[in-house]
């Protein structure tokens, strides 16, 4: 991490495909140049010494929050609240273009 | 291409795909080794009340389209998922009954994949510390290995249309049990018995309906198969326990053949797959590794194009959800719920009872007839109407000659008086005992000359000629005593 | 009845006591919204609903039946279902959601100019930025258009915004407040808090929408303590003052800020210097950890249930998302997303350290006062820049308010930010109502109202 790290164009395009974008030429080569800075600019992270430190993914320490099983309709959608806000369906069902 | 199966190792039936020889050119001697290597997911939706993060009925059966959805399961912006404890709580149950270390501390994370069928564009599951590790289940001596049990949550429905594909999203959220074994097993009698063990204890816990119609249990074997050059010597691996197997590299690909939803379909699955392996291999070839779908219609297996490139799901641990940490105690109390599973249900009914193993096994198969055997039993206890009754129960139970639709009680009765000895008339036995003698003198030949066991062949000529109005033992007293003058 | 400049709480005890009803005030600030917002851009919509008092609330949290966007075209016709449950507790406590305001999309800035639907104006000079994210519902309340408003913070969104327009901003400790309902953005950092114009109000309605929420599991069960009455309590308190938070500050900021130490002092506080680690190492954090949760939680948005195709993304969204995945792809895992998170470990062992000497933190909460609109493009790191000073907090999940200390020569609202321990919510709050009654906060919230009269 401490060296600079370049990102390929490939990688960008990798990347784009993973997170489900599409980019245009003149993105790709702006990602390449913005994420390689915004790399550059945390590489200060390897100035301290994490050999002995546990990762934190949660500050509130917080344990097994729970719900009891059972289930309940206070939130449950009614079939056209589901779906109100699609653009496409049909017969309550949500349709995308055929994927199989 | 010539396959020469070879004679099994396995010890029952003899007729398994275990390993192959192939002339690896000819005009060689050297023969190279091919062993299938084959691991399985095995996905198994809980039978909880509610969904795994959110309070809709995990039960969406058959109900009309999206009408069983909330903002958790449907991802909607800002909505949140709390975990179901009982989900957990089952999840362990799962993981202790494959004799696996169940996790102090366990967490969430997320898998980034996109699929319209997903909704929130990941899924949350378990990677890093999933709720149980490294069991194994044990089945007539061999051992396979059970990586790991996690949870994690199911996804919609998808239906294709015409030009659409349709998404449901009832199911969306479901508690999902994920099992992976490690790719201890080379033949797919192996892996049937093992699915077939493992959905005897699901159902014993009573977590699942683990139905493979309804899609609540779910198979996936993937399958690459090893080959072995000369100089390693498989035969004396084959000795060793199997998961020796995997000290040895693993092929440098693998099929997986996605949700397949019956047991003879993974054993046609696997078998179709070793032998394209087989075939693929043999022309020097590597197969490609990739994800296909089960054909019913020919019991073959065709290519699907895999959901992503390369599998980066981008893990990391959900923020939404706080980890699980579990007490020694909360864990003993969860292993001290456990009921009696199968394989030691049969073994008590073997030592307890004395019934012959296969028959001990074909009862435990269903926890409730095992559990009406047991109840037969205790209404009979002190009885010595009927010598060796619990085998007899058995009997009348596996071979429904008695309707199992009776109360237990009824059913007792009945089969005591199928089985409790007769009133003889000991005229007509007599006659009987001379004619069927008179009959047979070969069989009264081959008794004289010491094969005694001709009669109970006897026994049952006599008994067919009393019309079964005899007492079996008097029968074969009379006759013993008749063939020694 | 005269309700111009008058608090929530004073507005309230006006229905209370029948002077005015709730629906007349809620007319009387959609008369002003409709007179200002054309200029302010503050509001995205109004909700011509009468029931209790008029509250302007972020276009970020879910209310059922109102169109919510977050400020992006890919929610652009996205009409909740369902209701956040901060806005379904300020519902119950007879509040009345009156508009939704403007944010940069997504929460993503410190400007709102990133907005996708053009930026809010800052009150105070129209030809500058209000901060961000929540710079409409700053916006909004500095120039009076709504008593108070709800915003929300994942570093900084609510305090910096607050600051450059010159109001009262706090963010709670994480799991203080649901984020049930609310357009998620860093999952491990969201905060939903109040931005008012007085002490009191802030504290009236964070005990309204603090507390446990059964559909937050991070949502903290600690009981929520009386806010309001605890201000009386005039607790004295030892302050902290981290000299590594004056670094490149602009001089008149930090003069502001040290006039408001002898302040304290006056008061009878005891001043002490610490030691922090360096706000850098908080940027860089923030920024590996939140990238990964923006890339994470706008993988929802695909188009199919609700809002528009992932094409709708604008630059901003889609470089977060695109750093994000390559920070959890894998091999750089191990490298960026868990090396950020033992980082934050540190931070937070850090904090916990401090808070053993002193009952608060105090700093300026933005380096340099509004900027023209625009510069942020200028700025390649120019959330990071000016989140700085908030960013440490956000990181531990304290909690830390926003209060106006004075104004500059360009005559634009300075702030100084009050960091505590976590839950100690009613430290800060105390310590801001006591300056705030010491000094009025040096006329800084009459002024920013006084250029938007009635009429």
């Amino acid at each position: 991490m401490a060296k600079r790290i370049t990102l390929t164009r490939d990688e960008i395009i990798h990347l784009a495909k993973l997170a489900d974008l599409n980019l245009t030429e003149e993105e790709i080569k702006k990602y390449q140049q913005e994420l390689s800075q915004t790399l550059d600019y945390i590489a200060n992270l390897d100035e301290l010494d994490t050999s002995a430190v546990e990762p934190t993914s949660q500050t509130t320490n917080d344990k097994d929050v729970f719900f009891q099983d059972g289930a309940k309709n206070d939130r449950l959608f009614s079939q056209e609240k589901a779906t109100a806000n699609a653009k496409n369906k049909k017969n309550n069902y949500f349709a995308v273009n055929r994927i199989l | 291409m010539k396959i020469i199966k070879t004679i099994s190792r396995h010890p029952h039936g003899s007729e398994d795909l275990v390993s192959f020889q192939i002339p690896a050119s000819a005009g060689t001697t050297n023969f190279m080794k091919y062993i299938p290597v084959i691991g399985l997911e095995i996905h198994v939706e809980l039978k909880t009340a509610s969904k795994m993060f959110c309070q809709c009925s995990a039960d969406y059966f058959a109900k009309p389209p999206n009408s069983n959805t909330c903002p958790v399961c449907l991802g909607m912006p800002g909505a949140l998922p709390v975990p179901n404890e009982t989900a957990v709580n089952w999840t362990m149950k799962i993981g202790k009954a494959l004799n696996c270390q169940l996790a102090s501390l366990s967490k969430f994370d997320r898998k980034h994949y996109f699929y319209p069928d997903l909704p929130k564009g990941y899924q949350i599951s378990q990677y890093v510390e999933p709720i149980a590790v490294n069991g194994y289940l044990k089945l007539k001596g061999k051992k396979f290995r059970v990586q790991r049990v996690h949870l994690e949550e199911d996804t919609g429905k998808l239906i294709h249309s015409g030009k659409d594909t349709l998404v449901d999203f009832n199911r969306s959220g479901v508690p999902l049990v994920e099992i992976v074994t490690e790719p201890d097993f080379d033949n797919s009698n192996d892996v049937k018995e093992f699915l077939q063990e493992l959905h005897t204890i699901i159902k014993y816990l009573d977590v699942s309906d683990a139905d493979m119609e309804k899609g609540s249990m779910r198979l996936e074997p993937n399958i690459s198969v090893r080959v072995c050059h000369p100089g390693l010597d498989p035969g004396s691996q084959k000795d060793s326990l199997v998961h020796e197997n995997d000290k040895l590299p693993l092929p440098p690909y693998k099929v997986e053949v996605k949700n397949i939803n019956s047991f003879n379909f993974v054993k046609k699955a696997i078998d179709y797959e070793v032998k394209r392996h087989l075939e693929i291999l043999e022309k020097g070839e590597t197969p490609i590794q990739e994800t296909r779908g089960f054909v019913e219609a020919d019991s073959s297996t065709k290519s699907q194009r895999s959901k992503e490139e390369t599998h980066d799901y981008r893990y990391f641990p959900d923020p939404d959800i706080p980890p699980l940490s579990f007490s020694a105690d909360y864990l003993s109390a969860t292993v001290g719920s456990l009921p009696e599973l199968p394989a030691a249900k049969t073994n008590r009914f073997i030592k307890k009872f004395g019934l012959k193993e296969a028959d001990a096994f074909l009862l435990t198969r269903d926890k409730e007839v095992a559990g009406y055997f047991e109840k037969c039993l205790t209404l009979v206890k002190g009885s010595r109407i009927v010598e060796d009754l619990p085998q007899k129960l058995a009997n009348a139970i596996l071979n429904k000659r008695v309707t199992l639709n009776l109360g237990p009680d009824k059913f007792v009765q009945s089969v005591v008086e199928l089985y409790k000895p007769k009133a003889t008339d000991m005229e007509k036995l007599d006659a009987a005992v001379k004619s069927v003698l008179a009959k047979n003198q070969s069989a009264v030949e081959e008794y004289k000359k010491g094969k005694e066991r001709v009669i109970m062949f006897l026994v049952g000529q006599v008994m067919r000629e009393m019309k079964g109005q005899a007492d079996p033992l008097k029968v074969k007293k009379e006759l013993a005593g008749k063939l020694k003058r | 009845m005269k309700l111009f400049g008058k608090s929530l709480l004073e507005l309230k005890k006006l229905v209370t006591q029948k002077e005015v009803s709730a629906p007349e005030v809620s007319s009387y600030f959609r008369k002003r919204i409709a007179k200002y917002n054309g200029v302010l851009n503050a509001f995205l919509s109004v909700v011509a609903e009468d029931g209790g008092l008029p509250i302007g609330v972020k276009d970020n949290f879910c209310t059922r039946g109102v169109r919510t966007t977050a400020s992006a075209k890919v929610l652009d016709d996205f009409i909740p279902p369902y209701e956040s449950t901060v806005t379904d507790r300020l519902k119950k406590n007879q509040l009345t959601v009156i508009g939704k305001t403007n944010m940069d999309a997504w929460a993503h800035g410190s400007s709102t100019e990133t907005s996708d639907y053009g930026p809010t104006k800052n009150p105070w000079d129209t030809t500058r930025a209000p901060g961000g994210s929540s710079g409409g519902s700053a916006a909004a309340v500095s120039a009076y258009l709504a008593p108070a408003a709800i915003g929300s913070e994942t570093a900084g969104s609510i305090r910096q915004p607050a600051s450059w327009c010159g109001v009262v901003g706090l963010k709670p400790t994480f799991g203080r407040v649901s984020r049930y309902g609310v357009v998620a953005m860093g999952s491990s950092f969201d905060c939903p808090g109040p931005i008012t114009a007085t002490v009191e109000d802030a504290a009236f309605i964070l005990g309204l929408i603090a507390g446990r929420d059964r559909y937050d599991a991070t949502s903290s069960p600690r009981p929520v303590p009386d806010y309001l009455s605890s201000l009386a309590e005039r607790r004295k308190l030892t302050v902290g003052v981290a000299e590594e938070y004056f670094d490149s500050v602009n001089v008149e900021v930090k003069a502001a800020v040290e006039k408001a130490v002898e302040i304290f002092q006056k008061l009878g506080h005891r001043v002490k210097k610490v030691r922090l680690l360096s706000p850098k190492y908080s940027i860089s954090v923030y920024t590996v950890l939140q990238r990964a949760e923006v890339s994470s939680n706008l993988a929802r948005y695909d188009g199919i249930r609700y809002g528009g195709s992932r094409a709708f993304f604008a630059a901003e969204a889609k470089k977060r998302i695109m750093l994000g995945a390559y920070t959890l792809s894998y091999g750089y895992y191990d490298a960026f997303y868990k090396k950020a998170q033992k980082v934050r470990t540190l931070i937070i062992k850090n904090f916990k350290e401090i808070f053993n000497d002193v009952d608060v933190i105090i700093s300026p909460t933005a380096p340099i006062t509004a900027l023209k609109l625009g510069e942020f493009e200028k700025y390649p790191f120019f959330g990071e820049v000016m989140d700085i000073l908030n960013e440490p907090a956000a990181v531990a999940g304290i909690p830390a308010v926003n209060i106006p200390c004075g104004t500059d020569t360009n005559g634009l609202p300075i702030g100084l930010q009050i960091m505590g321990n976590y839950f100690k919510e009613e430290t800060l709050l105390s310590l801001a109502y006591q300056f705030e009654k010491e000094t009025e906060f040096f006329g800084v919230i009459k002024k920013g109202i006084e250029n938007y009269k009635d009429d």
